[in-house]
Order: structure tokens, then C-alpha cells, then sequence
């Protein structure tokens, strides 16, 4: 008996501890290593003031930016799908990349300046969106959600997101 | 083929998808030793099976419609039920997994009393299968955020099946849980005859879905409480 009452006090304190650590503000943002960066949509080609390398040039007016969204939390299908889109962005447009006319994002929307996207592209949960740009103003996007369903064959997602890409890249 | 039975059997390939996917895993395994545990009635698993289907079409169905109707905007609700359901899961799964390892009893007093308590629990717990399923379904990871949100609810919207579709799609996910439960208690049943030994192992199926439960809510309080990357 004795045994029993000082399990149920320690499951009951657990809880209770485990609880009001969930119910406090969610501070722990950037858990993750990798550099994000706090872009805003619509201001386009200042969206990259984090790149590492300027990739910016005047004559540019068409630009396509692949986002990926993620949170706090890094679950293993939502790093296999970073991971191939990014994949399936460096080897399909490498000229894009360096010409700066596509480019790619890592954003983190459980950070305060970042949580706009979920509001702005309808996000409800890690996706990857395609946004085009024509002289700073965003003209049309998508979310890629088909991510997810092809998470299971490599091939198949890589070929998806290569073609969705390529059909905004094309549209001038 | 008709494109409205192809959308309705693409949405229970969804529900499936959903079920198979890696993350619903720990909830399926508690859910499959919660139907499964009454090893020695095989009509009262296949009853929990039912229960837990109809408890996650319940929540789907709710969902879709509140969804198709406007009443509830997309990314609030699936950002909310990830955060939130999740978050109170843990705390719930160790309190339930406590009470069928018999840590927290309901019987108070004498034994004719506690009899009739007992004997009521046994209903509830069927019933508790229901409210698993209700609960399970509510609490959203991102694969299963992404195909309810992002496939499933568009194949409602273009077919204009807010309750079919989002029924279908709720079997789709349970059907995986049910098939093992019932083949898992189905063989243990008949080994258990076979040596006559029912009602103990009956005893220890409810002492293994009680640890299981307790595990998973820690699992799950590390996760998504306590953040810990597992």
C-alpha cells in the first residue's frame, strides 16, 4: 500500500511539473543547429539578408523561392522531407541557385517573426511552398503538399518537387 | 471506375497512410494492447475494435464538417490540436496506464460494492476504447496534420462529401489498430485455451497494456512536453 501511494505521488507531481512546464510560453525557439533565416514573403529581394553570399543582382525581376517550413520539433518524416527537397533543389538547379533566380529558405514559423507564414500560405504543418516573384511583389505560390504522400519513394518526390520548381522558373 | 468511389477509396488509402506512418506508432501500439487485452472474451475485443473506429471517425467527421462549413480555419485548428493534444496526452496515458496496472483502484469499500464497481469499470473500459480512439485521432503529428489537412479535407471539399469522406478516411486509420488487436487476442486466445490459462494471462495482458500506456505517456512527455529529440 505504502509502495503504491508514493508511486501515485511521484506519477502525480510528474504530471503536475509536466503540465506547467507545457503551459508556459514557448521560448525555446531555435532548437535546431541549422542557420534559419526570418524572411518576409512579400518583401522579396530583401528576403535573403541572411544568405551567406549575395545573391541578389538589379537585373533579376522573376525569382522563385522555395520555402521549407518547420517548427521547434523535428520529427524523423519532417527531416527526410527537408532533405530531399533540398536534394531535389541543389542537383535539378544549380545554375538557378548561383544565378540567384531560385532560391532556398529554412524557416522556422515557431519563431515569433516567422509565425506570419502560417497565416500568409495557409500552413498546417512542415511543408514546402513555391513562391514566385516578379519585381518584388509575389504574384503566385504553392504548397507542395503532395511532400508526403511520395515521402516513400525517393524518386518519385525528388522528380515532384524538380517539376513543380521548374514550371514556376519557366513562367516569365 | 466511378471517381467518386475512386476518391472514397483514395481517402481510406489515406487513413491507412496515416496509420502506417511512423509517428502515430507509440499510440497505435497502446491502442492495440487496450483492444486487445481481453484475451478471454474475443466478442468484447472485437466490440473495443468497433468502438475505437467509431470514436476516430467521430473526431474526423466532427473536424471535416466544422472545416467544410467555415466554422474553423485550417492552420488555427491543426496548429492548436499539435500543440495542445499532444502536450495532454502524456500526462493522461501514464494516469490510465496507473490505473489498469492497478496503482489507482476505484473500490472504496466493501466487496459487494466494489464488485459492482469493478463490474462497472469493465463497461466503461469498453467504452473507454472509444474515447482512445476519440483522443488518439485528436492528437495530430504532422504526417497526419498534413493528410487530413492537406489531402483529405481538399477530396471532401471537390466531392462535396463532408461526411463520407471524412468517415472513410477515420476507418482508413483505424482498420491497421483493429486487424492487429483482433489477430494478436484471437492467438493468444486460443494458446491460452489450449493450455488453460485464460484468466491469468487476461492478468497480464492488462499489466502489459498498463506499462505500455505508462511508457508511451513518458515517451510522450519527453517529446513533446519536455522536447527531448528521441
Amino acid at each position: 500500500m505504502k509502495f503504491q501511494s508514493i508511486v501515485i505521488a511521484i506519477l502525480v507531481v510528474f504530471v503536475s511539473v509536466a503540465d506547467l512546464w507545457a503551459l508556459k510560453p514557448d521560448k525555446q525557439a531555435g532548437t535546431s543547429t541549422e542557420k534559419e533565416t526570418s524572411a518576409t514573403v512579400l518583401d522579396s529581394n530583401a528576403a535573403s539578408t541572411d544568405s551567406t553570399e549575395p545573391k541578389k543582382t538589379p537585373e533579376i525581376t522573376h525569382k522563385v523561392v522555395a520555402y521549407y517550413f518547420h517548427g521547434n520539433r523535428r520529427c524523423v518524416s519532417c527531416r527526410k522531407i527537408e532533405a530531399y527537397s533540398r536534394e531535389a533543389i541543389e542537383s535539378g538547379f544549380a545554375e538557378e541557385l548561383k544565378a540567384g533566380k531560385l532560391e532556398w529558405l529554412v524557416i522556422n514559423t515557431d519563431e515569433s517573426e516567422n509565425k506570419h507564414f502560417i497565416k500568409d500560405y495557409q500552413l498546417y504543418t512542415k511543408s514546402l511552398v513555391i513562391s514566385d516573384i516578379e519585381n518584388g511583389k509575389q504574384t503566385r505560390w504553392k504548397n507542395l503538399d503532395k511532400v508526403w504522400e511520395l515521402l516513400r519513394n525517393k524518386e518519385d518526390f525528388i522528380r515532384y518537387v524538380q517539376r513543380e520548381t521548374r514550371a514556376f522558373l519557366e513562367e516569365d | 471506375m466511378d471517381p467518386f468511389l475512386l476518391a472514397a477509396a483514395s481517402a481510406c488509402w489515406l487513413g491507412i497512410l496515416t496509420s502506417i506512418s511512423p509517428c502515430p506508432l507509440a499510440t497505435n501500439i497502446a491502442a492495440i494492447s487496450y483492444i486487445g487485452k481481453r484475451v478471454g472474451t474475443p466478442g468484447k475485443v472485437f466490440l473495443s475494435g468497433i468502438l475505437y473506429t467509431l470514436g476516430r471517425m467521430l473526431t474526423y467527421l466532427i473536424l471535416g464538417v466544422l472545416i467544410v462549413a467555415g466554422m474553423l480555419s485550417i492552420p488555427d485548428l491543426a496548429y492548436f490540436l499539435q500543440k495542445y493534444m499532444n502536450t495532454f496526452l502524456g500526462p493522461i496515458l501514464i494516469l490510465v496506464g496507473a490505473f489498469l496496472l492497478g496503482l489507482i483502484r476505484l473500490n472504496f469499500s466493501g466487496s459487494g460494492i466494489s464488485e459492482r464497481i469493478q463490474n462497472r469499470a469493465d463497461r466503461y473500459g469498453i467504452w473507454g476504447a472509444g474515447l482512445l480512439g476519440f483522443l488518439f485521432a485528436l492528437s495530430f503529428c504532422p504526417i497526419s496534420a498534413a493528410l487530413f489537412f492537406g489531402s483529405l479535407i481538399p477530396l471532401a471539399v471537390q466531392y462535396e462529401s463532408e461526411f463520407l469522406m471524412p468517415t472513410i478516411y477515420g476507418i482508413g486509420t483505424a482498420l491497421p489498430v483493429f486487424a492487429f488487436a483482433v489477430l494478436i487476442a484471437l492467438g493468444t486466445h486460443s494458446i491460452g485455451r489450449a493450455f488453460n490459462k485464460l484468466t491469468q494471462i487476461e492478468l497480464w495482458a492488462r499489466r502489459i497494456t498498463g506499462v505500455i500506456f505508462v511508457v508511451v505517456g513518458f515517451y510522450y512527455l519527453l517529446v513533446y512536453v519536455f522536447h527531448v529529440d528521441l
